[in-house]
C-alpha cells in the first residue's frame, strides 16, 4: 500500500486546459512535521496543484504522491489525507451532521466519530441545522470537520482563513500547528504571506504556474538582507567613501538620505568619521516578507516586458540574495525553473535521499 | 464498495427529494388506473361490449409511462446534483477509487428505482381496487413486474446521463427535449422513408412499448366478447399508435435495458475522468 511516511511529493506537475497553461513544471516536497504554506498571488495555479495532488485533476505531465502512491491508490484516501478545498461543497438542506454521517459511512468510520468532529470544531450545536443557513466561517469549521472524519495524516487545505473571523483564524493557526506537532503533515495554501507567516515554516511560493521558492520560511527571512538607511551632511562623500570600502550597493533616496545594503551600522559611522561627514540619522531597515512575496510573485498579470523565467530577471528580483548551493536540484531528475532557488531544510536530511517512487507513480 | 453504498443511500435519504418526486409518480400510478377502471365499468360500456371493460390495464400502462419520468428525474440528479453542490470533490475524497464512487452510485439508484416501481404499483393496484375493476390477477402482476423493471431502467438511465452530461439544468432539459421532440421527429421521419422498423429501437419507443405493448396484450385478453372482432380492434389499434413495427413487449424491454446499461456504463466511463474543477 502506501509508505506511511507522510510525505508529500511534487514532480515536474503540468496542467494546460485547453489553451491555458495553469501550472507549469511543479515540484516540491512537503514533510511531516510541519505545516508548510503553499502561497501565490490568485491565478497561480495552487488550486489546480492541489486537485492534481487528490486526483480530481489528471495532470497534462508529472505526478504527484501522497506516502509515495498516487491518490486513488491509497485505498481508502480519506484515512490518509483529509482535503478543505472550499468551503461551499455542501447540499444547502441537509444538516451538519448528516453530511458528516454520509462521509463517515464512506470512510467507515463509526457515527462516533461525527460526534467527535463535531464537537472538535466547535459545530455541535448547531449540527441539527441545515447547512444553507451556516455563516462562511461555520462551513470552513464543517469543511476542516469533514476533512478530519478518517483522522489522517495529512491534511491539505485550500485558503482556509477565508471567512474565518479573527478569533477563528487563532483557532485554526494554533490547531494545524498542534496537528503539525504530532509528526503529521499539513499543507495549506493562501494567496497572502501574512496570512500564514506565523503558522508555517515552510513554504512553496508560485507564480505562474511555476515555482519561484521552496524552503524554510526563516531561510526567505534571512536571505533579504538588511540594508542601512543614512542620512548624511554630504551625501555624495560619503558615498565615494562606502564605495572605496567596497560597499558599491547604494541606493539614493530623496533629500540626500543613501540606503546602504549589505553593512553594519557601525561600519556607515565608522566611515562616515573617518570621512569627516557628519551624520543626522540613522536606522536599519528589515525587508519585510510580504515585500519578499510581492516581488517573488510580481508580474503575473503584468509584467509583458520581462519574463519571470529568466535567470537575469531572477537575479533582479533577489538582489543575488540566495547564494546557497543549488545542489539540491541534481535530486530532481528535471530541469527546474531557471533560477530557482532552494533551500533544504536543514533538519530534514532525509529528504536529499529521497528518490522516484518505485512504482513509477502513475499506472 | 459496501461502505461508498451505505454512504449513497445516507446522501439520497437525507434530502427530501426522494419522497418530493416519489409522491407524484404514486398519486400518477393511481390516478391513471382509477380513471380507467372507473371507465370501464361505465354501464353503456357495458352493454356495448357484453361485460366489464378491463380499461384499467391500458391505463395502468400509461401510468407507468408517467409515473417513470420521475423516476428518470431522481435519476438525472444523482450526479448532477453533486456537481451542482461540489459536494462531488468530497464524495470523491472518500472514495477508494472514483470509479467505486459512481458504481455506488449507479446501484443505489437502481435499487430506489425499484422503490418506486414497487410503491407505484401498490399505489395502481389500489387505484383499480378502488375503481372496483382489478382484473386478472395473474396479468396484473405481469404488468406491474413489467412497470418495476421499466421504472429501474429509467432511473438507470438518468444516472447516466446525467453522468454523460454533467450539468442538472442540461440533463433534465435535454432528456425532456430528447423524449418529447427530437425521439418523434426521428420515428416520424424514420416512417414517412419507409423505415417503419427502426424506430422501436429507439430509446423513448422501446422504454414506452415495453409497458404499452404489454398492456395492449393483456388488454385484449381480457376483452369480453367474440376474440375474432378483438383481433381486429387489436390491429387497428396498434396501427393507430404507430406500433405495427413494434416487436413482442419483451424484445423492447430488452432493448430498452440495452440502452440504459449502456448509457449507465457511458456515464460511469466519461464521469471518472472528468477534472472536478
Amino acid at each position: 500500500m502506501h509508505d506511511g511516511s507522510g510525505r508529500v511529493v511534487v514532480q515536474n506537475l503540468t496542467k494546460t486546459f485547453g489553451q491555458v497553461l495553469a501550472v507549469q513544471n511543479l515540484s516540491f516536497t512537503v514533510e511531516p512535521g510541519s505545516v508548510t504554506g503553499f502561497l501565490g498571488p490568485n491565478g497561480a495555479g495552487k488550486t489546480t496543484t492541489l486537485r492534481m495532488l487528490l486526483g480530481l485533476v489528471t495532470p497534462t505531465a508529472g505526478h504527484a504522491t501522497i506516502n509515495g502512491r498516487p491518490f486513488h491508490h491509497l485505498g481508502n484516501p480519506a484515512r490518509v489525507v483529509g482535503a478543505v478545498l472550499e468551503a461551499q461543497s455542501f447540499h444547502p438542506n441537509r444538516t451538519a451532521r448528516n453530511h458528516l454521517r454520509v462521509y463517515a459511512a464512506a470512510i467507515g468510520m463509526p457515527d462516533q466519530r461525527v460526534e467527535e468532529v463535531l464537537h472538535l470544531v466547535g459545530l455541535r450545536d448547531a449540527a441539527h441545522r441545515g447547512v444553507g443557513g451556516f455563516s462562511m466561517g461555520m462551513r470552513q469549521r464543517l469543511a476542516l470537520a469533514t476533512a478530519l472524519l478518517g483522522d489522517p495524516q495529512v491534511l491539505v487545505l485550500d485558503e482556509p482563513s477565508n471567512g474565518l473571523d479573527p478569533e477563528g483564524i487563532v483557532w485554526l493557526r494554533t490547531f494545524l500547528q498542534g496537528f503539525a506537532r504530532q509528526g503529521r503533515t499539513v499543507l495549506v495554501s493562501s494567496h497572502l504571506l501574512s496570512e500564514v507567516e506565523q503558522t508555517v515554516e515552510q513554504v512553496v511560493i508560485l507564480s505562474r504556474g511555476q515555482t519561484m521558492y521552496y524552503g524554510p520560511l526563516d531561510q526567505l527571512r534571512k536571505a533579504q538582507q538588511s540594508r542601512v538607511v543614512v542620512r548624511p551632511a554630504d551625501a555624495p562623500r560619503l558615498t565615494t567613501a562606502l564605495e572605496e570600502a567596497g560597499h558599491t550597493t547604494i541606493e539614493q533616496l530623496p533629500e540626500g538620505v543613501l540606503a546602504v545594503a549589505g553593512v553594519e551600522p557601525e561600519q556607515v559611522g565608522d566611515l562616515a568619521l573617518e570621512a569627516g561627514v557628519a551624520i543626522y540619522g540613522m536606522h536599519t531597515q528589515q525587508a519585510d516578507l510580504e515585500q519578499i512575496f510581492f516581488q517573488l510573485t510580481s508580474g503575473q498579470f503584468s509584467g509583458a516586458q520581462l519574463n519571470p523565467a529568466s535567470p537575469h530577471f531572477q537575479q533582479q528580483l533577489l538582489h543575488q540574495q540566495y547564494q546557497q548551493p543549488q545542489y539540491q536540484q541534481q535530486q530532481y531528475q528535471q530541469q527546474p525553473p531557471p533560477g530557482w532557488p532552494q533551500q533544504p531544510p536543514p533538519q530534514q536530511p532525509e529528504q536529499q535521499q529521497w528518490q522516484r517512487p518505485q512504482d513509477g507513480g502513475q499506472q | 464498495m459496501n461502505l461508498l453504498i451505505k454512504a449513497e443511500y445516507r446522501k439520497v435519504f437525507t434530502t427530501k427529494l426522494w419522497w418530493a418526486l416519489l409522491i407524484p409518480a404514486a398519486v400518477l400510478s393511481m390516478a391513471f388506473t382509477w380513471g380507467g377502471a372507473l371507465l370501464g365499468t361505465l354501464g353503456d360500456m357495458d352493454r356495448e361490449v357484453g361485460g366489464v371493460l378491463p380499461l384499467a390495464i391500458p391505463a395502468f400502462g400509461q401510468g407507468i409511462n408517467f409515473a417513470s419520468v420521475f423516476g428518470l428525474i431522481l435519476g438525472g440528479t444523482a450526479v448532477t446534483g453533486e456537481i451542482r453542490h461540489k459536494t462531488i470533490t468530497t464524495s470523491y475524497l472518500t472514495g477508494s477509487t472514483r470509479g467505486a464512487v459512481l458504481a455506488a452510485k449507479l446501484f443505489v439508484y437502481s435499487t430506489i428505482g425499484a422503490v418506486y416501481g414497487v410503491v407505484c404499483m401498490l399505489c395502481a393496484t389500489l387505484g383499480a381496487v378502488f375503481g372496483d375493476n382489478l382484473p386478472n390477477a395473474a396479468d396484473w402482476f405481469t404488468l406491474a413486474g413489467a412497470g418495476v423493471v421499466a421504472m429501474i431502467m429509467w432511473t438507470l438511465l438518468g444516472v447516466g446521463v446525467g453522468a454523460l452530461v454533467g450539468n442538472q439544468v442540461g440533463t433534465t432539459v435535454g432528456l425532456i427535449v430528447y423524449v418529447l421532440i427530437v425521439e418523434p421527429i426521428i420515428s416520424a421521419v424514420l416512417r414517412g422513408n419507409e423505415l417503419g422498423e427502426i424506430p422501436p429501437y429507439l430509446l423513448n419507443t422501446s422504454g414506452g412499448s415495453m409497458v404499452t405493448d404489454l398492456s395492449l396484450d393483456l388488454f385484449f385478453e381480457n376483452l369480453p366478447g367474440s376474440s375474432r372482432r378483438n383481433e381486429r380492434a387489436y390491429e387497428e389499434l396498434r396501427e393507430f399508435l404507430n406500433m405495427t413495427h413494434s416487436p413482442q413487449w419483451w424484445v423492447s424491454a430488452l432493448i430498452f435495458i440495452a440502452w440504459s446499461v449502456a448509457i449507465g456504463l457511458a456515464g460511469w466511463l466519461v464521469a471518472r475522468r472528468r477534472d472536478i474543477t
